[in-house]
């Protein structure tokens, strides 16, 4: 407090004092001066006029000393106040420390969560011209979202739209970097040379690509700036320079600002030309955005890319089955987040609103409970406006402390939530706290608590004077006397119940994720990916290397089983086989996904066999070509009938026959919550190896060390092999709904926590308010627990209205959760009522522990003290 | 003792407050000239003690004040009545005749 009143001195003199100082001096000399002038006229000598000025004006010292009297009544008598509010509330420390922690809450958590929500959802992005970035994915019958696109495809689309003013392509890739010490596996860029203009970036040194050299796809690169301050140390003489990337040797020509990406697309090392080949076709990983024509509308220009793609689709077969899908670029980055985010916001603004229910409720319980102090001090002569002045005073202040806490609280969830690995929110570079938002939220919470307080100060009429000042104590004559407390208090159970309603279905469906059977064991199931580059190893040579790869591993002490793969487990890589096989009745087809798989590839990734055999080295060369079925497959191909040993056809590549050797169970190969549908396993002959998976002893045994050397071992020129367990895959794919989980929880503890504080706070301040009552009840024969069941029934009463308020809220609310659920409907019965039992027992704890007060009561004492 | 009485306790504020009513915006001086004009020499005002009457009624947000340049050409400070301090000057006056009509009756009777 001595702090404080020493700032506020210092600010005194700084800013007020100071400047009333000069207006006075200058006041009382123009006076004296035009006193002067008059004396001068009527013929005085000057000296002589200014110093009869002077003494009419009763000295100039003394005037300044009366004046500066008027001056310090003010500002004393508002110091006044603020020492007397700091004394109260050290009196009345409970309810300070509840009111400023919950307007801190309210004010951090909504200002935090809205700046980031703003900055990711609602501003416009940080390119010229934003709303007319475009992006155009490609599409297929079945695929309910739109995908990357073929280089052919992205090639024609160029050619022949009219739509768009620049239109560019764009591909992410890795490529080895030979030229420093350590060979690194960098994340490279391929881009039109349109690319950069489209965002309206230039290179901070050199130049950007030439249309010639991105058609030809010449051997030029750019670095990113970040890249090259970090490899380079940001020297001027690196143009020119080269850059080996995949024993291809590029010229550096220009150095682009850090991390120039599309947000989603991530910021890459290198930008390389892309070099779009007319004659790739039939699905690709080209993203390609654009910028539309200023007259053009997304609508006419989804029309014209519907047109071309059809007309593409008649000049190349591949293509056929694809269509075009416009969507403005922010869309098409935000698309992910915005569902759960909206989530995210209205729950925050349901603790919002909580949280100013409860300061709202707990100062109207205070002001009421300081009538008689108020009226006395009126009927000591205090004007309404003064009192009205000290509750304003006091209400800022706890407004003060709380919004500076607020500050903090939004500061660390704004740094938290540069730091989220769980998810992947888009342009995270851009979030910032937003001053508005702050005062926004502040002025609502500090309006709250004006409101409630200085409303009941102005209601002190003075003919109620008399009877507060002398009695202090009222008689409500029933229970609850405040109405407008209670239906508060009612609100915020309502909108508890919502917040929980939610967190609950956030668990529900995580403790779904946890419990899909995914059809092999995740534990201790190891893999690892020692990314060839892709000239120096071709299909066989990359099958080579990885079989010697586990040829070294496999006697390790803690391997147990090793084989190796295209795609491990979890990775959602699509392979679809066209598959002909034959019933009993006729042919039949399906469309399964393939993993091309070497011997022993059951065995490690545990995936059940239930008929048949698992592949064998000498399956490389069989014909008819072995393959594995699941049951899906199985049956939809086969019907009921035995498959072991039955052929079928496919459409992939070289179009063997094939013949079933085994048949599996269903494994999540494609990712935790996607449903297995028909699989097929091929031998990995001829195709390219990724992966080395390896089943070991138990979850603590590390092999990372021995991988590393076998790799070196094998070719010294690769980069540090990637070791990574199912585990961590699995983790990956839950880290969205457990992030979720977690906020939301949050959010909804936060509001419990709160509407518990508020019916505690109501329920103490009834039994307050009747302590005179219950003493009078008690002294003639109640017991302590009819008193109880008395408040117990208040507090059921309001619990049951907002309960009944909160379960309409759920339901019509929830809604908005349902893209991220699994399995759970946004109105579970079983959630909602589970929700409730906790909400409610919570509150009734609270009722409880409130009411027990009331039979502390010692009806003698209470009796006396009128 | 003298002929001319102190100002009573009270009385000034509603004198200036009236002053600046009559002849409208105007500066300390002025105010205080006219206040010794109108008491035709009957009161001993310390023309200083507007000035903390003044601050006290701008406190009150009765005046408004700003800075002009006077007849003269001298850069003075200018008070103004308020809409609130209109009323109160019509409310205060009402009050002082009504004091002034009960002590009259006392003192005469």
């Amino acid at each position: 407090m001595s702090s404080l009143r020493a700032l506020l001195i210092r600010l005194r003199e700084r800013f007020i004092r100071d400047r009333l100082e000069t207006r006075l001096d200058e006041e009382i000399q123009c006076h004296v001066e035009m006193l002067a002038d008059d004396y001068v006229r009527s013929g005085l000598p000057r000296e002589e006029a200014l110093r009869r000025a002077r003494l009419a004006l009763g000295g100039i010292d003394p005037t300044k000393e009366a004046v500066r009297d008027e001056w310090s009544t003010w500002l004393d008598s508002l110091w006044h106040d603020i020492r007397f509010a700091g004394r109260t509330f050290g009196r009345d420390w409970k309810f300070t420390v509840a009111t400023v922690l919950t307007l801190a809450l309210c004010v951090g958590a909504t200002t935090g969560i809205f700046s980031v929500v703003n900055s990711v959802l609602f501003r416009p992005l940080p390119y010229p011209d934003p709303e007319r970035l475009t992006v155009v994915l490609s599409t297929a019958p079945g695929v309910d979202h739109g995908f990357y696109s073929a280089p052919g495809v992205f090639v024609d689309w160029r050619e022949r739209t009219t739509s768009f003013e620049n239109l560019s392509g764009l591909r992410r890739t890795t490529a080895l970097w030979t030229g420093a010490s350590q060979s690194q596996e960098l994340p490279v860029g391929r881009a039109s040379s349109s690319f950069f203009a489209l965002l309206g970036l230039s290179p901070v040194l050199g130049r950007a690509f030439t249309d010639q050299e991105e058609k030809s796809g010449q051997d030029v690169a750019l670095l990113d700036a970040s890249f090259w301050q970090r490899e380079f140390g940001a020297g001027t003489g690196v143009l020119n320079r080269t850059i080996v990337l995949d024993d291809t040797s590029y010229t550096i020509v220009g150095v682009l600002p850090a991390g120039v990406c599309l947000p989603k697309y991530g910021a890459v090392d290198v930008w390389l030309p892309l070099a779009a080949q007319r004659g790739h076709r039939g699905g690709g990983d080209i993203l390609v955005a654009g910028r539309l024509r200023p007259e053009v509308t997304l609508q006419s220009a989804q029309a014209e890319m519907n047109a071309l793609t059809l007309g593409i689709g008649k000049e190349h077969q591949e293509d056929s089955r694809h269509g075009a899908l416009l969507m403005p670029m922010r869309e098409w980055m935000i698309g992910e987040v915005q569902p759960p985010f909206l989530a995210v916001l209205g729950a925050v603004v349901f603790l919002l609103l909580i949280g100013c229910t409860n300061v709202g409720s707990l100062l109207a319980a205070r002001t009421t409970a300081r009538r008689r102090e108020l009226a006395i001090r009126a009927s000591l002569g205090a004007g309404r406006l003064r009192l009205v002045r000290q509750m304003l005073v006091e209400c800022l202040l706890l407004g003060l402390a709380g919004g500076a806490l607020g500050l903090g609280l939004a500061l660390a969830i704004v740094h938290m939530a540069q730091r989220i690995s769980a998810i992947t929110i888009p342009r995270l570079e851009e979030i910032r706290i937003d001053a508005w938002l702050f005062i926004a939220a502040a002025a609502i919470s500090v309006g709250c608590a004006v409101l409630f307080s200085v409303a009941p100060a102005l209601g002190i009429g003075r003919l109620e004077l008399r009877v507060d000042a002398s009695k202090g104590q009222q008689w409500p004559g029933k229970m609850g006397g405040n109405r407008m407390r209670s239906a508060l208090v009612a609100a915020e159970i309502a909108l508890a119940l919502v917040l929980l309603s939610g967190a609950g279905l956030m668990a529900n469906t995580f403790l779904r994720l946890l419990s899909i059977d995914l059809g092999f064991h995740r534990n201790a199931l190891v893999t690892v990916n020692a990314s060839l580059p892709f000239n120096q190893y071709a299909e066989e040579k990359s099958l080579d290397f990885y079989r010697r790869l586990a040829e070294i591993l496999k006697p390790l002490p803690g391997v147990r089983a090793i084989s190796v793969s295209d795609w491990p487990p979890l990775v959602p890589v699509h392979f679809p086989y066209r598959l002909t096989g034959s019933n009993g009745s006729g042919r039949t087809e399906c469309e399964a996904e393939a993993r091309h798989v070497d011997a022993g590839y059951l065995r490690a990734t545990g995936i059940p066999l239930l008929a048949g055999r698992e592949f064998e080295r000498t399956d490389d060369t069989r014909r008819p070509r072995p393959v594995m079925l699941n049951k899906t497959a199985a049956r939809l191909l086969f019907g009921e009938a035995n498959p072991i040993g039955r052929q079928l056809a496919s459409n992939y590549a070289d179009r063997h026959v094939m013949e079933v050797v085994g048949l599996v169970g269903e494994a999540r190969q494609l990712g935790l919550t996607e449903t297995p549908g028909a699989q097929i396993y091929v031998p990995l002959a001829y195709r390219f190896a990724n992966y080395v998976v390896i089943r070991t002893d138990n979850e603590s045994c590390d092999l990372t060390n021995d991988i590393r050397a076998a790799v070196q071992r094998l070719d010294p020129h690769l980069p540090l092999p990637t070791v990574s367990t199912a585990d961590t895959l699995f983790d990956q794919e839950v880290a969205a709904p457990r992030f979720y989980l977690r906020l939301l929880g949050a959010l909804g503890l936060a509001g419990l926590l709160l509407a518990s504080i508020g019916v505690y706070g109501v329920l103490a301040y009834t039994v307050e308010q009747r302590t005179h009552e219950f003493g009078v009840r008690m002294a003639i024969g109640a017991t302590g627990s009819q008193i109880v069941r008395l408040l117990l029934g208040f507090g059921l009463q309001l619990t049951l209205v907002g309960v009944c308020l909160g379960l309409l809220g759920a339901v019509a609310l929830t809604r908005i959760l349902t893209s991220l659920l699994y399995e759970v409907r946004p109105n579970d019965p079983l959630t909602l009522g589970a929700a409730t039992i906790g909400l409610v027992s919570i509150v009734f704890l609270t009722c409880w522990m409130a009411a027990w007060r009331a039979t502390r009561i010692d009806p003698l004492k209470c009796l006396r003290w009128e | 003792m003298s002929a001319k009485s102190e100002v009573l306790q009270g009385t000034l504020d509603l004198m200036v407050l009236k002053t600046i009513e009559t002849l409208g915006e105007l500066h300390g001086y002025g105010i205080a000239r006219r206040i010794e004009q109108v008491a035709q020499g009957s009161i001993s005002l310390n023309q200083g003690t507007i000035y903390p009457a003044l601050v006290r009624l701008e406190q009150r947000g009765w005046v408004s004040s700003r800075w002009g340049l006077s007849e003269t050409g001298r850069k003075a400070r200018y008070y103004a009545l308020t809409d609130s301090g209109r009323e109160h000057v019509r409310a205060e006056a009402d009050t002082w005749r009504r004091t002034v009509k009960l002590m009259a009756r006392f003192v005469e009777s």
